[in-house]
């Protein structure tokens, strides 16, 4: 399988989102790497048929969905989280709104800079470490559940924050 | 209401466990039926799993795990067991992996370099092409359009795009203007002419963002600031922060500070100034020579005062399927070393001229903040019949009658309602797709009063 610079290039920064696309629609972090590493053979499997300078992350969840599926009937039914119509209306709603998104992402931004060092301190540890929860609530002296608590708070606060600005964006 | 409360307080538990790994067998179940049972759970999953994943994207560190089997030829084509471990011995193996991956990347391709995506479009409208590095040309940019080092044109004085570099820095140009971009560890722009503004982030010490014109360099390491370049000088002005300038021509720097300016230029000293006062009163001033504006500049001849013809410019096939040409001229108003206009509401424009034959005009300003956001296009359309063909027109407007451009509707909450207390950065004039020979001997902004 000989794969260009430029692919190799996509394929490694598609790697986040398409984990989150799958994570999304599986609601299980073991399902979603195990699919994850299936799509990525699929789509260097498919390599040659990707046209260079096309939207490869587009392409990359197509592949993706498929494997989803094919997945989803390798499983017994009461490893999956959701039923074929919840998955569905998911999709539906995801291209629905997905030209919202890259607005998202750039509100996103602003909201995090908008943030006080402590919470955006706290929200890097998470993202940015190994994501060990313990180890985060050894550090800053708190508990488990306390430190779950502050960093769903954040979440929230920075879906406010994105809503709110995409509605004086009148979208 | 209460059943409402109910299921949006379970929701949000379990989304909290969802993200953290923590949802039990029943958990699951439980938010499969609430996202079959109300629509608004399901935006809400949406919502909050896109931006952990967001967060995951922007914040996190890559995990090469799953590239695994594609980059060891040795277990590419065996069946993976069901869960892979993760953290740990992983993490080392991804990190060499990625190191791998990387030193393939950046030291044998270097040419990739190019490709990395250092910003991209938040907002845009009218006329514009994207060229980037490779040489490839782009009429279709789109918000959310990821975009490499490369040249953006604006083809109209209707033209507007707003990008973002990846570290939330913005750049703004309005109008007809040439800007390139480049991030290679450190921002770069290059003014070819027209103007732009941004707002710039902290930059990583040592590595300020460069702003190059034909006849400045200015570092700027965070600040909010806009230049205007013309052939011979360029103006930098800045609204926050603080910007070193250098005059290419001897190499003498000065320190520009907020709410001062300085102008580039051989001709005069360069000395950082305070922001001269605003004005209310603007006069075209075409005999003066073709300076700035946009279109085909016409000499005086004998009781023929100077004119500024319109040019044509045809519209991308993604905006007009036909195709069709806008005549367009335009005239810069707040920029480069002159005051700023500031329009008030008694303001009227007078627009003096003469067409070929009779046609709808459109009438138009372009406005800014005072920290130099953009602000709106604001226009007028008058019809046909009231230009006779070959003979001269006097056409009077108020501020009220200018209303936003249609093409901006989808950003009309985050512009300006009216035109009136905000700087005047451009006025303009256009007929629709046929050549009517419309020519402009005088733009006047007419105040009472002075501010």
């Amino acid at each position: 399988m000989e794969l260009s610079a430029e692919f190799i290039l996509e394929l490694s920064q598609a790697q986040q989102g398409l984990f989150g696309f799958l994570f999304k629609r599986l609601a299980d972090r073991e399902q979603a790497r195990e699919v994850l590493q299936r799509t990525n053979l699929v789509l260097c499997r498919k390599a040659d048929t990707y046209q260079s300078g096309t939207n490869f992350r587009a392409w990359a969840m197509t592949v993706a969905n498929y494997e989803i599926m094919a997945y989803r009937k390798t499983l017994a039914r009461d490893r999956l989280v959701f039923t074929e119509e919840v998955l569905e209306m998911i999709e539906t709603q995801d291209v629905e709104k997905s030209p919202q998104q890259a607005q998202r992402l750039v509100h996103l931004r602003h909201c995090l800079q908008g943030m006080s060092s402590k919470n955006r301190e706290l929200l890097d540890r998470r993202y940015q470490g190994e994501h060990k929860l313990d180890k985060i609530a050894d550090e800053i002296g708190n508990t488990i559940g306390a430190v779950k608590v502050k960093l769903h708070r954040l979440r929230r606060q920075l879906m406010r924050c994105i809503q709110n600005r995409m509605l004086k964006d009148g979208i | 209401m209460k059943e409402e409360k109910f299921w949006k307080d379970e929701l949000d538990t379990l989304l909290g466990k969802l993200v953290d790994d923590s949802l039990s067998a029943m958990d699951k179940t439980r938010l499969n039926n609430i996202l079959q049972a109300q629509p608004e759970a399901l935006e809400i999953y949406n919502e909050y799993l896109d931006l952990h994943g967001a967060l995951e994207e922007r914040l996190g560190i890559p995990d090469f795990d799953s590239l695994n089997d594609i980059i060891d030829p040795d277990i590419k084509n065996k069946t993976k067991p069901f869960s892979i471990p993760f953290g740990g011995w992983s993490w080392g193996a991804a990190a060499l992996l990625a190191i791998g991956l990387f030193i393939q990347l950046f030291v044998n391709h270097r040419e990739s370099e190019t490709t990395l995506p250092i910003a991209q479009i938040t907002k845009l409208s009218g006329p514009l092409l994207w060229t980037g590095n490779g040489g490839q040309v782009n009429r279709n940019l789109q918000v959310g359009t990821k975009l490499s080092g490369g040249t953006i044109e604006g083809m109209g004085p209707d033209a507007w795009f707003e990008l973002e570099f990846n570290d939330g820095s913005e750049v703004v140009i309005a109008g007809n203007s040439m800007l390139t971009i480049s991030d290679l560890g450190q921002k770069e722009l290059r003014l070819r002419e027209g103007s732009f503004s941004a707002n710039v982030m902290p930059q990583p010490k040592g590595k300020p963002m460069l702003v190059r014109t034909r006849s400045a360099l200015f570092e700027v390491m965070g600040t909010r600031f806009s230049v205007d370049a013309e052939l011979s000088s360029s103006t930098l002005t800045v609204n926050e922060g603080k910007v070193r300038a250098t005059r290419l021509s001897d190499g003498s720097t000065v320190e520009v500070a907020a709410k001062q300016r300085v102008v580039a230029a051989l001709d005069c000293e360069l000395v950082p100034e305070e922001m001269p006062e605003s004005v209310t009163l603007w006069q075209s001033h075409l005999e003066n020579g073709r300076k700035r504006n946009h279109g085909e500049w016409i000499s005086p001849n004998g009781a023929e005062p100077a004119q500024l013809k319109t040019v044509p410019y045809t519209l991308p096939a993604k905006d007009d399927q036909k195709q069709r040409t806008i005549h367009t001229l335009s005239m810069p108003v707040s920029q480069g070393d002159q005051p700023t206009v500031i329009l008030q509401s008694e303001t009227k424009i007078r627009v003096r001229g003469k067409i070929a034959t009779s046609h709808a005009i459109w009438f138009g300003i372009t406005v800014v903040r005072e920290n130099g956001d953009f602000a709106g296009r604001f226009q007028i359309r008058k019809p046909a019949m009231e230009f006779q063909s070959g003979e001269p027109f006097e056409v009077v407007f108020s501020l009220a009658d200018y209303k936003l451009d249609p093409s901006l509707a989808k950003w009309a909450e985050s512009l300006a309602k009216t035109p009136h207390g905000l700087i005047l950065k451009g006025v303009w004039c256009h007929t629709l797709w046929d050549p009517a020979g419309l020519q402009v001997s005088e733009i006047e902004l007419m105040t009472p009063t002075k501010r």
